[in-house]
C-alpha cells in the first residue's frame, strides 16, 4: 500500500553553534511520515530527536533542507505563515508544559482563543474535549491539583483543540509510570484511529514504539540510521544501534553472562532462535518429533509487536548427536534466526549479541 | 513654638501625623503605580531582548541593562540633588511632593525592571515554547501566557519593593517632600522629640506589615498551589 507522506524531510540539516564548535543536531535526514499514521522516532539522548520534530512545526529553523507539511513548504514560511501552520500541528511535551495560572478548561481553551473562535463555540468544544480525554468532571481544577496522566490528557485535549491532522508527542509518557503510560499510549491510538490525526512520536523506550507505532525511525548523532515498519524493524534491526535498542527493550536474548549461568545446569547444546514472522509461532513439540532428541527452552520471551509475535526462545538440545544437528536444522526453518551457542564443552559465541554502551558514553537521560 | 520635651501631644502631633501619612501614601503609591507599570515594560523588553530570547537583540539588551546599572547603585539621597535639573524641566519645580516623585518614579522602573526580568527568566519557559507551538504570537505568548504564569512571584516582588519605595520617600522629606520621614526628622530628631519619632516608626511598620499582607494573599490567589 502506498499511502502519499504527509511530512516529507529532505536533506534536512540543522547545526547548533555551541561557542566555536558546531553541533549538527540534525544531518542530512530525508525521511517521510504517512498520513495517518503512528510514527515513531527513537535514538539515545542529544540523538537529535527532539530537534527533528520541533523543525516540522519550525520551532526550530533548518539551515539546509526542506520539510513539506501537509502540501505547504514549512521551511519557506514566515512568522505569519507559521502561525497559520502551528494551528494545524498539535503538540504535547515531556513536562506537559501546562498554564498553572488557569484551569484545565482554560488551557484547553487557549489555542481556541488565539484561534478567534466565539465564545460559545469555545465552550461546547472544550466541554467536547475534556469529555474525549475524559476529564470533564476536572474542568474547574488547577494543573497542580492533577496526577502526571491527567496533565498529559489536559495537553492533549489542548493540542487537539484546533482539530490538527499532525500531532508531535515529544516523550510524552517519559515522566508517567508504567501504567499511565499505557493509558496515554491508549489515548494516542484512539485519537489515531477514530480522528485520523498522523502522530510522530519521540521516545527512547522501544516498549513503546512496540505499543504503538506503525513505523519508526532510528536516530544516531543527528542523522536517521534505520527506518521502516517497526515489526521488520524489530525483526531484521540492521544498525548496532537499533539492535542494542530492541535488545534493551525485550531482554528475551541473554547476555554471554547469563548464558554461562545457563550452561551450569543446561550443559549440553544451546539454541537461540529468534521468533518473527512465525506465523503460527513455534511449534516446539515438531522440532524433535521422530527423532532420539529432546528440546526444553531455557531461557527467552515472546510478546507482540505491531500485534504479531515477536520474541527470542534459548533451546537446550540434547540426544544423539546427528539427531541435535537435525533438531538445530528444523529450527532454523522455522525461527526468523538462529544462533548455534554450541555445548559447556564447546561452547561458541553469540554472533548477535550486541554490547550495551558505556556508561561512559551514555549521555544523561534527564 | 513648643518646648523641647519627649512626648506626644494628640492636639498638636495628630493632625501632623495624619497630613504625613497622607503624603506617604501618595508618594508611594503614585510611585508603585507608575513606576512599577514602566518598570514592567522595561523589564519585559529587558527579559525578550537578552541572548535566546523572543526578541533577542544583544545590542538593546546591552543599553537596557548597562541603564540600570547605572543608576541603581546612586544613592537616592544624591540622586534626588543630581536629577534636580530634570526633575524641574519635567514636573517644573524641585520641591514637594510632585518634585519628590519624579526621581522616586526613575529610580523604582530601574528596580522593577531587574525584579521582572528576574521572575521571567526563573519562569517556565516549557509554556512559552507549548503557546508557539500553537500558533501564538511572541508578544502573546508573552504577555497572555507567560506574565500570567509569572504573576505569582512578580506580586511578592511589588510588595518586597513597597518598603524600598517608602525608604525612598522619607528620604524625599529631606527636599520638603513631607511625608513620615520629614515628620519623623523635624518633630522628632531635631527636637530631642523620640517619642515623635518612635510614632513614626510604628506607622512606618505598620504599612509594611499591611503591605506585605496584601501581597501574600494576592500571591497566594494567583498561584493555585
Ligand atoms: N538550542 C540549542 N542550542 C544548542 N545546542 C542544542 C540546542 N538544542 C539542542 N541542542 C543539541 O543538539 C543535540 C540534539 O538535541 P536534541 O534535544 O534534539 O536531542 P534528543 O535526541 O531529543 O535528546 P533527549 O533524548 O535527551 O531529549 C544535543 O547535542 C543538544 O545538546
Ligand atoms: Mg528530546
Amino acid at each position: 500500500m502506498t499511502v502519499e507522506p504527509i511530512i516529507t524531510f529532505r536533506g534536512v540539516t540543522k547545526i547548533f553553534a555551541t561557542g566555536k564548535d558546531q553541533l549538527r543536531a540534525v544531518d542530512d535526514v530525508d525521511l517521510d511520515v504517512r498520513r495517518g499514521e503512528i510514527f515513531g522516532v527513537v535514538g539515545y539522548s542529544g540523538a537529535g530527536k527532539s530537534t527533528l520534530v520541533r523543525l516540522i512545526n519550525m520551532l526550530e529553523r533548518v539551515d539546509a533542507g526542506t520539510i513539506d507539511v501537509d502540501g505547504r513548504r514549512v521551511t519557506d514560511l514566515d512568522e505569519r505563515g507559521l502561525r497559520a501552520l502551528r494551528a494545524d500541528i498539535g503538540m504535547i511535551f515531556q513536562q506537559f508544559n501546562l498554564f498553572g495560572g488557569r484551569t484545565v478548561a482554560r488551557n484547553v481553551e487557549y489555542p481556541l482563543r488565539l484561534a478567534k473562535v466565539p465564545k460559545a463555540q469555545r465552550r461546547a468544544r472544550v466541554a467536547e474535549l475534556l469529555e474525549f480525554v475524559g476529564l470533564s468532571d476536572k474542568a474547574r481544577r488547577y494543573p497542580a491539583q492533577l496526577s502526571g496522566g491527567q496533565k498529559q490528557r489536559v495537553g492533549i485535549a489542548r493540542a487537539l483543540a484546533t482539530s490538527p491532522n499532525i500531532l508531535l508527542a515529544d516523550e510524552a509518557t517519559s515522566a508517567l509510570d508504567p501504567e499511565t503510560t499505557r493509558d496515554v499510549l491508549n489515548l494516542l491510538r484512539r485519537i489515531n484511529r477514530e480522528l485520523g490525526v498522523t502522530i510522530v512520536l519521540i521516545t527512547h523506550e522501544m516498549s513503546v514504539v512496540q505499543y504503538v507505532c506503525h513505523r519508526v525511525a532510528v536516530m544516531e548523532r543527528g542523522k536517521v540510521v534505520e527506518h521502516g515498519d517497526v515489526y521488520t524493524v524489530f525483526a531484521n534491526p540492521r544498525e548496532t544501534a537499533t539492535r542494542r535498542f530492541i535488545q534493551t527493550a525485550l531482554n528475551y536474548r541473554p547476555s554471554p553472562e547469563i548464558v554461562a549461568r545457563v550452561r551450569e545446569r543446561h550443559p549440553g547444546r544451546l539454541v537461540v532462535a529468534s521468533l518473527a514472522d512465525t506465523g503460527a509461532g513455534l511449534d516446539v513439540s515438531a522440532l524433535t518429533s521422530g527423532l532420539d532428541a529432546s528440546a526444553s527452552v531455557v531461557f527467552g520471551g515472546v510478546t507482540q509487536v505491531a500485534d504479531r509475535p515477536f520474541g527470542s526462545l534459548t533451546l537446550e538440545v540434547a540426544g544423539a548427536p546427528a539427531d541435535v544437528d537435525e533438531v538445530v536444522a528444523r529450527l532454523g526453518r522455522v525461527a526468523g534466526a538462529v544462533v548455534d551457542l554450541g555445548t559447556a564443552a564447546n561452547p561458541l559465541p553469540d554472533v548477535r549479541w550486541v554490547e550495551p554502551r558505556d556508561s561512559e558514553d551514555e549521555v544523561a537521560t534527564r | 513654638m513648643r518646648p523641647l520635651t519627649n512626648d506626644w501631644d494628640w492636639a498638636y502631633h495628630g493632625p501632623l501625623l495624619w497630613t504625613a501619612i497622607g503624603q506617604t501614601l501618595q508618594m508611594v503609591l503614585v510611585t508603585l503605580v507608575i513606576g512599577g507599570l514602566l518598570g514592567l515594560g522595561y523589564g519585559l523588553a529587558l527579559y525578550a531582548t537578552r541572548r535566546g530570547g523572543l526578541y533577542a537583540a544583544g545590542g538593546v539588551y546591552a543599553v537596557l541593562s548597562f541603564v540600570v546599572n547605572l543608576i541603581r547603585p546612586i544613592p537616592f539621597i544624591i540622586f534626588i540633588t543630581a536629577a534636580r535639573p530634570l526633575t524641574i524641566a519635567v514636573t517644573g519645580t524641585s520641591l514637594g511632593v510632585r518634585a519628590a516623585i519624579f526621581p522616586m518614579v526613575i529610580v523604582t522602573i530601574m528596580a522593577t525592571a531587574r525584579l521582572v526580568e528576574q521572575n521571567l527568566v526563573a519562569a517556565d519557559p516549557g509554556v512559552i515554547e507549548a503557546a508557539r507551538a500553537m500558533g501564538a504570537s511572541r508578544f502573546n505568548a508573552l504577555i497572555h501566557v507567560l506574565v500570567p504564569e509569572a504573576l505569582g512571584p512578580l506580586i511578592l516582588g511589588y510588595a518586597f519593593l513597597f518598603v524600598g519605595v517608602l525608604d525612598m520617600s522619607a528620604m524625599a522629606g529631606a527636599i520638603g517632600a513631607g511625608g513620615l520621614g520629614y515628620f519623623a526628622i523635624s518633630y522628632g530628631y531635631d527636637r530631642y522629640n523620640d517619642v515623635v519619632t518612635w510614632v513614626a516608626v510604628g506607622v512606618i511598620i505598620v504599612m509594611v506589615q499591611i503591605a506585605q499582607h496584601l501581597g501574600n494573599t494576592l500571591a497566594r490567589r494567583v498561584l493555585h498551589r
